[in-house]
């Protein structure tokens, strides 16, 4: 049996204690609504998605066995429910982005720095997150969910593959090429800091 | 990709998906399905606040609520009377209803609503007896409501 921070709140919510079930969410909504946004790119979808997700974990949290962590669990089921979501509702937009696209438009170039501005305030600056949504459009649920499991969760290769259930070779491959196009879209404001 | 780079779109993606979560929609949200769902919030310290803040707007809205609805002057007094029934006459000598209309008719009040005294009653509790009786002395419609408690 895995030692899970959760495990007290789980084997009462496993007895029905609705108001135990509620601090489950609390604790873990974010988590979950950032892997649904980081698949969907799409408010009112993630939101419907986190949803979806705590409403089936309550149902089948009686037959959670602490196998694995509770949060491990929760990886597996909120990334394929955001996954199907994606393919169910959005299906991928094939946009090639014009790299001299963002150039043409005239756009103020963003500096990416080290100290000045948090990355709240940064990312309050809408040319970004439009830079950042559009190679997200370029790019399909399964890569989406990769980049959103390493680089917000920080699992490991192993666990993307585990949570995914692909190859680690395949989560490799899939991290590149999710980052290249992110640095393709972003390369002007990131390499201009760099250089 | 430089190592630099990759950190810093690294750092960029983070930043994206933190402003998302931040956004006051999203909390509200969060909230609102954990309320909604589940009873109450935990862990979100307006919680005893609001309760707070809620229990002194129940209060006022009591205390305010006469001054901003005119409350009818009638009076609610216990009976001290068994009601009677009163027979009904059989089936032969009870006066024919015309049927209904197929269209329905609007007939318009005799008495115009907006005269009306406005009495809203939401529950009705006896404590005092079988009967209660509440009359309201409004010059012009006087009224007289009977409650009958049978299971007392």
């Amino acid at each position: 049996m895995i030692q899970d921070p959760d495990a007290g709140l789980i084997a009462k919510a496993k007895r029905g204690d609705k108001a135990e079930f509620g601090k489950l969410v609390t604790r873990h909504y974010d988590m979950v609504y950032a892997i649904a946004y980081g698949v969907l790119n799409h408010r009112e979808s993630a939101l419907d998605v986190a949803q979806e997700v705590f409403v089936k974990v309550y149902k089948l949290i009686a037959t959670f066995e602490g196998k694995s962590k509770f949060k491990t669990w929760l990886h597996r089921i909120a990334v394929n429910a955001a996954i199907d979501q994606a393919r169910k509702k959005r299906p991928m937009e094939s946009l090639d982005l014009d790299e001299e696209d963002a150039e043409e438009s005239g756009r103020p170039p963003l500096v990416v720095a080290d100290s000045g501005p948090g990355p709240r305030e940064r990312f309050e600056q809408s040319e970004m997150r439009e830079l950042i949504d559009k190679a997200m459009r370029q790019l399909s649920a399964d890569h989406k969910a990769v980049l959103v499991l390493r680089e917000w969760q920080g699992l490991s290769y192993e666990e993307i593959a585990e949570t995914l259930g692909v190859e680690v070779g395949t989560v490799m491959s899939r991290l590149f090429y999710a980052r290249k196009k992110l640095a393709d879209a972003l390369g002007p404001k990131v390499q201009k800091e760099v250089l | 990709m430089s190592g630099r780079s990759d950190q810093d779109i690294s750092e960029i993606y983070r930043g994206y998906l933190r402003a998302e979560l931040e956004a006051p929609e999203v909390e509200r949200a969060k909230k609102r399905f954990v309320l909604e769902n589940f009873g109450r919030l935990h862990g979100f310290p307006v919680w005893p606040v609001a309760c707070f803040a809620t229990a002194a707007a129940a209060v006022l809205i009591f205390i305010l609520a006469p001054l901003v609805h005119r409350v009818p002057s009638g009076v609610v007094v216990p009976a001290n009377v068994t009601m009677r029934g009163a027979p009904v006459a059989p089936a032969v000598e009870r006066t024919a209803v015309s049927p209904a209309l197929p269209q329905a008719e609007v007939v318009p009040p005799a008495v115009p609503d907006d005269e009306l005294p406005s009495v809203v009653v939401t529950r009705v509790e006896s404590d005092m007896g079988q009967v209660m009786v509440y009359k309201e002395s409004a010059k012009d419609h006087p009224m007289t409501i009977i409650w009958i408690f049978p299971g007392r």
